[in-house]
């Protein structure tokens, strides 16, 4: 089993995760709303959703530190000026291009023989990037 | 762990007499648990809420009047001579006092008092056992 990795970088592999692909296909919106006119049944095709994919896990560490200092690492991908690039799952699927677009905390810091933090890190396609 | 007949018990300095038994259960309240996509497997698990308990029962053969205070806080000190000066132990727990109870049976009495251990910093164990060596 390979780690998993965003721009090359092992952001994940103190702990167990998994990654979840968001639906995925055409964005339908219905001619009520595109006319204004709540007689009017029809939709119509505006394009393709934008690729989305959720990455929930754990992090760990035996120190408190290494714990934010591991939560800071994925941080450096995700400010406004940060580029995209390829996110590559334990099994080898990759997804070119894509962005950091947010990452959050679930919870708060557990701390037991180890330290550790539950999270949801969420990239995706954006068609104008930064 | 238990302990029975206990050769001396106390609370905040008050002594009990006639401890049939005393014993201490440690359990989690919430564990941490997290499964990866390697497998179906737990990958990891911790315990993260902790709780100690303690509870002295004792042989009462006199009336009592004066009880532990529920909620009062202190240290339950259990020593244990089990012949040998080299094997003596003495267990310290830091507990509050959850419960006074007594049970009635024929003519016998028995005195049951439960305590919750409390960790002073929320770190270490509110169990200390001493000596043994």
């Amino acid at each position: 089993m390979m780690s998993s990795s965003f721009r090359g970088d092992d952001l994940f592999g103190s702990g167990p995760h998994s990654f979840v692909v968001w639906r995925q296909g055409r964005v339908v919106l219905p001619d009520s709303i595109a006319n204004n006119d709540v007689f009017d049944t029809g939709s119509i095709i505006i394009g393709e959703r934008e690729l989305r994919i959720e990455v929930r896990g754990r992090l760990v560490s035996s120190s408190e530190s290494g714990l934010w200092s591991e939560r800071d690492a994925i941080l450096d991908h995700a400010g406004f000026s940060d580029p995209s690039g390829t996110l590559e799952d334990q099994h080898g699927h990759e997804w070119d291009d894509v962005y950091l677009i947010e990452f959050e905390p679930i919870g708060s810091v557990e701390r037991g023989r180890v330290y550790s933090m539950s999270y949801r890190a969420l990239f995706g396609v954006v068609e104008t990037g930064p | 762990m238990v302990v029975l007949r206990p050769s001396s018990v106390e609370f905040d300095g008050q002594r009990f007499g006639d401890v049939e038994r005393v014993t201490i259960d440690s359990f989690s309240l919430d564990m941490a648990e997290s499964w990866g996509e390697e497998g179906p497997e737990l990958m990891f698990a911790d315990s993260v809420r902790r709780k100690t308990t303690a509870t002295v029962v004792q042989s009462v053969s006199r009336t009592e009047l004066e009880v532990p205070e529920l909620g009062s806080m202190g240290e339950l000190v259990v020593e244990v001579t089990p012949g040998s000066d080299a094997l003596a132990r003495r267990i310290e727990v830091d507990v509050v006092v959850q419960s006074v109870g007594y049970a009635v049976l024929g003519d016998r009495t028995r005195r049951e008092i439960r305590f919750v251990g409390v960790s002073l910093d929320g770190e270490s164990s509110p169990i200390r056992v001493i000596g043994g060596g």
